[in-house]
């Protein structure tokens, strides 16, 4: 019962504190700071608002950041729409000016209306590339994500077509963004602005919404 | 911590070991259409398969029911099989790409004259039902259907006694586009919207017929969500949107425009015109602006429906219907 509370507590913790892009300004970190939370919001398929939580760990070889993104959809329903993505990142390359960065995560979404209820299994991975300095920065952005599983459970499209049917599905495709990242930081603060345009994998089936944006403001310690 | 990895790695195991399904499999999440279930009525028109049914007396005057969209379907305008009992024969169908009828290639949709593609299908379906030279068709369309039927009179007004139009959005690309432009109206930070737009992170980037119709499911609630423009009550029935025919006729509709209007002055029949009480963005001067090249017009007030006025005020639109077509018979 304790590991059961326990496991509750840390998932509860794990999804109110972190956001969608739980960025890293890799040339404003030092020894002294080791968490990294942030709020932020934008709009990216949907309008949305997060929390995220990252934690640098120390080692020799190359700077590592854990953490977890969480996203809820405005709107009246605050619980039925949200996407979490558990993340770790690094930075892979940098010189006095420049910087490369990758982030690999696992996302976990659920989206409920009156039509269905999904829950989406899936993951991505983001490379950044660009000028970077402890006041700030700017680099190119490249991004995938793929849906791995989709449980849908049909609501109202059950009742149109009862023959329809409830489970777990395979793969239901994926999206690329290509975009810029910008930031700039005060001490221990920093701000992040992402944007940029998002594809289906396919590059032909494309959202509405082609766009995506998120402003981010970060507090390390 | 051996255990969370144990949990954890047996989780996701397990999740790719379970049976999962591909959601482009026919029939999974979209019904089957006419080619794929041979039990399903159909007519084979203009090179293509339709989903057909008709109700009532087939030497009786006939009555064309034609559905609003592009790629929408008639399941929320079967009420009208009633005037079946009021001595008419009524035809439903669903068009082209739409509904139960067979999925077509998207390159049909984006031919120039892709919309003369749907009035011959129209025409096809007035050769089959009409019997004899002598007996009268109707035509009674919703939305994109009374624009789509105006697109026919305007090219056949000869063939038709008369028609019953519920809210075309316009008779033209460019006073359609002035009424999308009302009656979507999007508030960005909205819960309709969100659960318009959130389902496409996840269904991303497949062409499959079948997911892009299973998609559009979750895009087509956004006109029926609470404080709607175009004053529905809430969702009504449907088989399948046709999200192929529906978006690429939108873009070709951009692209090369249209003109329904160009001869409807040689209609000297009388048109009932109707719009409804509670679609905001229609109302009386729009009514009149739309029905204006027909030479001879009731426009009439539809009172407690919105913009779907088949399903939520079919109550009120049918003794109206019947009186008009009544005095036309």
């Amino acid at each position: 019962m304790k590991i059961y509370k326990i496991a509750l507590l840390s998932s509860w913790l794990l999804a109110f504190t972190n956001s969608y892009s739980q960025e890293i300004n890799w040339r404003n970190t030092d020894s002294s700071s080791s968490h990294f939370v942030s709020i932020n919001f934008g709009a990216d398929y949907s309008s949305y608002y997060g929390l995220s939580y990252g934690y640098k760990i120390k080692n020799k070889f190359a700077p590592i950041v854990i953490g977890n993104d969480f996203n809820v959809s405005f709107g009246k329903q605050l619980t039925d729409d949200w996407k979490s993505r558990t993340t770790i990142q690094t930075e892979l390359w940098h010189n006095k000016h420049f910087s490369w960065s990758l982030k690999t995560g696992f996302i976990v979404k659920r989206f409920e209306s009156e039509i269905a209820r999904l829950v989406n299994l899936g993951a991505d991975i983001t490379t950044i590339f660009g000028f970077s300095k402890p006041k700030g920065g700017i680099g190119l952005v490249i991004h995938y994500d793929r849906s791995s599983s989709t449980h849908i459970k049909n609501k109202l499209l059950k009742e149109y077509y009862p023959e329809i049917k409830d489970g777990w599905y395979k793969t239901s495709g994926g999206n690329f963004k290509f975009g810029i990242r910008g930031n700039y930081s005060i001490k221990k603060w920093n701000t992040y602005l992402n944007i940029g345009k998002t594809y289906g994998q396919n590059f032909k089936d494309n959202p509405t919404l082609p766009f995506y944006l998120d402003i981010a403001i970060q507090k390390q310690f | 911590m051996k255990k969370l990895f144990f949990y954890s790695f047996f989780g996701v195991l397990f999740l790719t070991a379970c049976h999962r399904e591909d959601i482009a499999t026919p029939g999974l999440l979209v019904p089957l259409t006419v080619d794929q279930d041979n039990s399903i009525p159909s007519l084979s028109i203009n090179g293509t398969r339709l989903h057909v049914e008709s109700f009532g007396n087939p030497t009786d005057p006939i009555v064309i029911v034609i559905h609003g969209g592009p790629g929408g379907d008639y399941r929320s305008m079967l009420s009208a099989a009633q005037l079946a009992y009021n001595g008419y024969f009524v035809v439903f169908y669903d068009q082209r790409g739409s509904g139960l009828s067979k999925r077509e290639d998207k390159s049909q949709y984006e031919k120039a004259d892709a919309v003369q593609l749907f009035i011959n299908d129209l025409d096809g379906i007035v050769n089959h039902f009409k019997l004899q030279d002598t007996q009268k068709v109707f035509l009674a369309g919703h939305s994109w259907g009374a624009m789509l039927a105006t697109g026919y009179i305007n090219q056949h007004p000869e063939k038709i006694s008369g028609a019953i139009l519920a809210e075309p959005g316009g008779f033209t690309w460019t006073q359609t586009q002035e009424y999308l432009d009302r009656s979507n109206h999007i508030k960005f930070f909205s819960e309709a919207l969100n659960n318009a737009i959130f389902p496409e992170q996840i269904f991303a980037g497949r062409s499959e017929h079948e997911v892009l119709d299973y998609k559009a499911s979750y895009f087509g609630a956004f006109e029926n969500a609470p404080g709607n423009t175009i004053g529905n009550s809430g969702p009504y029935p449907f088989w399948r949107n046709g999200a192929v025919a529906f978006n690429t006729l939108i873009d070709n509709a951009d692209k090369n425009g249209f003109d329904f209007t160009t001869r409807l002055n040689q209609f000297p029949t009388k048109i009932l015109f109707l719009y409804s009480e509670f679609n905001t963005a229609y109302g009386l001067d729009w009514a009149k602006t739309v029905s204006s090249p027909y030479p001879n017009v009731d426009v009439q007030l539809l009172n407690g429906t919105g913009h779907e006025m088949y399903y939520f005020g079919w109550n009120n639109l049918y003794p109206k219907a019947l009186t008009y077509l009544n005095n036309l018979k």
